[in-house]
């Protein structure tokens, strides 16, 4: 949980920018509980908090696409942050008009979500201030160490036992920043029966993991709000691996990196091999 | 300008889980899960985060309806009270 004083360091920024901002995208406690919330010059900053979190960035792109003059700024974590340059590379965020007031996760907040990168990258984010002290990445997550231990058979088997969990409730794709596609794979018949559950197995989830290569940025929303705790960054983290030894892509690392797939293979030669 | 979020409960069932509209300048865009409420800790079904869709349905009945021979037609509350009561 990140100290009172960066609480308060990040209220007394949030007021100061407000002056110059249409309003800042952040979380409110209020009695009812504690959501995404758009501040405005005027408004109670002592209910600005930080946790528990939400996908921001959705928050900011819906906002920006409302108002096409309006200058926002966030209230951005390292996952924030990460979501919003990939949304920024598919035009779903204009970075512009986009003002990033970053905080540094700790080491335990890192350590809880196995997160790779706990602050945001300001040299994505030139105009950005992080407040808090950025620590290192948490370690990978445990789960897949004893995957890739499994044979074929027992990945399988993991899987086919995990997926049966599924209440086919599209809560990660519904929470997921970077799923925005007015057109989902997930609801064409062809693919995903609607009304029936449950999931087809296997192609329900992978057909999800397959899009999320060169996107996932590891915020581990979806599986923060999986009814039936399936550890489903487990699949993208190995997705994220793959295609940063195929093509050195890291999803939400670099601003200026286009997404693999959007380019020719000439363009972004394959230059790893799977196993 | 105003995004906020509303707090309420799902309809759907009895599960009661805690839901999130999202509100942009008085209309209701989205859900969210509400993470901090004690039944749904954050995680909702299909018809949760479906939950905003019929607020503004077309289909959604509005008014009470009286049966007059082969159809409906719209009633007030004082209307239909009168006939059942």
């Amino acid at each position: 949980m990140a100290g009172p004083d960066i609480v308060e360091e990040i209220r007394a920024h949030v007021a100061e920018t407000l002056q110059n901002l249409d309003g800042v995208v952040a979380l409110r406690r209020t009695t009812e509980g504690t959501a995404p919330h758009l501040f405005r010059e005027g408004d109670d900053l002592s209910q600005l908090v930080l946790e528990p979190r939400y996908p921001l960035a959705s928050v900011v792109s819906l906002l920006q696409k409302r108002y096409p003059e309006a200058r926002f700024g966030i209230v951005a974590r390292g996952c924030d942050a990460r979501a919003l340059v990939e949304m920024t590379k598919r035009n779903q965020v204009d970075p512009d008009r986009l003002y990033l007031l970053g905080m540094a996760c700790t080491t335990e907040e890192a350590e809880e979500c196995y997160c790779p990168d706990p602050a945001p990258d300001t040299e994505n984010w030139p105009a950005a201030v992080v407040i808090g002290t950025p620590v290192e990445g948490g370690p990978p997550n445990p789960i897949v160490a004893e995957y890739e231990k499994m044979s074929l058979e027992e990945r399988r088997a993991f899987w086919q036992q995990q997926f049966l969990k599924c209440i086919k409730c599209y809560g990660c794709r519904d929470f997921c920043p970077e799923c925005f596609c007015e057109a989902c794979a997930l609801e064409d018949p062809l693919w995903v029966e609607r009304g029936v559950l449950g999931p087809p197995f296997p192609m329900y989830h992978l057909i999800r993991a397959m899009h999320m290569a060169g996107r996932c940025v590891a915020c581990r929303q979806c599986e923060l709000v999986c009814p039936s705790h399936i550890p489903l960054t487990v699949l993208y983290d190995l997705i994220r691996r793959d295609v940063g030894e195929l093509v050195g892509y890291v999803p939400g690392a670099d601003i200026s990196a286009a997404p693999p797939l959007s380019l020719t293979l000439e363009e972004a030669p394959v230059r790893g091999k799977l196993e | 300008m105003e995004y906020k979020n509303v707090l309420t409960t799902c309809i759907y069932c009895g599960c009661g889980c805690g839901l999130y509209f999202e509100v942009l300048d008085g209309e209701i865009v989205g859900v969210l899960p509400s993470k901090e409420h004690p039944i749904s800790r954050g995680s909702l079904c299909i018809k949760g985060w479906n939950a905003a869709s019929f607020v503004n349905h077309p289909d959604r009945l509005r008014t009470p309806l009286i049966r007059r021979g082969d159809g409906f037609e719209n009633a007030t509350w004082d209307e239909a009270l009168a006939l059942v009561a």
